[in-house]
């Protein structure tokens, strides 16, 4: 069993009139599948977008999912899609270049990618436990 | 014009050299905050819209946080009838959460396990 920490710090002193501030901390201990890799996207569109992760590699496994477009160009923009157990797609995420996501994967859909420019680098992972 | 600063940082030690990462990013935003609500629906059908498509921008920042201390009570994000994001509860305040930016053309909409967790959430329109 591996430990995965994932801690987010928000803070905007400057939109209301008091501050916003919040910290919090996930820690799971019962962690025995993941990890990051960089890849470069190809595809262009949303028909060839390519299989990110499969549900049914993670079928009743709870699994949480880092993102991040590594390009520097903020309109290098890279799409993940949600495709559900009847083939249905639809675009859910948009990272603009350097801009990146976390979340507790939902179990119930794959995940496709493809990049407003090819080649576009998608740094990823999923830690999930078996 | 306001700025939100966002700090991420995880460890895990899954494999034969563990892995750290920081990564921080400011965006300049002009509407948003954070507010919590009761998520009384049970169903994607009865639940609630926490970021409607009309009024909310591609590339808006969306951040939740299940507040409930029970492991067992989710809180899912769904648009276009398929779940995306499965929150679940921790002691205290230490559930789920997640941030990323919204590609919209779809209601974001919550639904709960139980009726009564309570979601933190926060739209940051850039």
């Amino acid at each position: 069993m591996a430990t995965l920490k994932a801690k987010l710090n928000l803070t905007c002193t400057d939109l209301l009139s008091d501050s916003i501030k919040s910290e919090t901390t996930n820690t799971w201990t019962n962690i025995t599948e993941g990890g990051i890799i960089s890849e470069a996207i190809v595809p262009t569109t949303g028909g060839a977008a390519k299989l990110l992760y499969n549900l049914a590699d993670f079928t009743n496994k709870p699994a949480y999912v880092y993102l991040r477009n590594t390009d520097t160009d903020s309109a290098k923009l890279i799409y993940i899609r949600t495709v559900d157990p009847a083939g249905n797609e639809d675009n859910f995420i948009r990272l603009k270049g350097g801009e990146w996501a976390w979340f507790p994967w939902g179990n119930s859909m794959s995940i496709k990618v493809f990049a407003h420019t090819t080649l576009t680098i998608l740094e990823h992972g999923c830690f999930s436990t078996d | 014009m306001a700025t939100l600063n966002a700090n991420l940082r995880f460890k895990a030690d899954v494999g034969s050299e563990k892995t750290a990462v920081i990564y921080t990013v400011d965006k300049t935003i002009t509407e948003g905050g954070l507010q919590r609500k009761k998520i009384t629906g049970t169903s994607k059908g009865a639940g609630t819209v926490i970021a409607p498509n009309a009024t909310i921008a591609a590339g808006t920042y969306l951040i939740v946080r299940n507040m409930n201390s029970t492991k067992g009570n989710y809180i899912i994000i769904s648009q276009n009838n398929v779940e995306f994001i499965k929150l679940a509860g921790g002691p205290s305040g230490s559930g789920d959460y997640a941030i990323l930016p919204l590609h919209m053309g779809h209601d974001i909409i919550a639904h709960s396990t139980a009726g009564t967790e309570i979601l933190e959430y926060a739209t940051y329109e850039v």
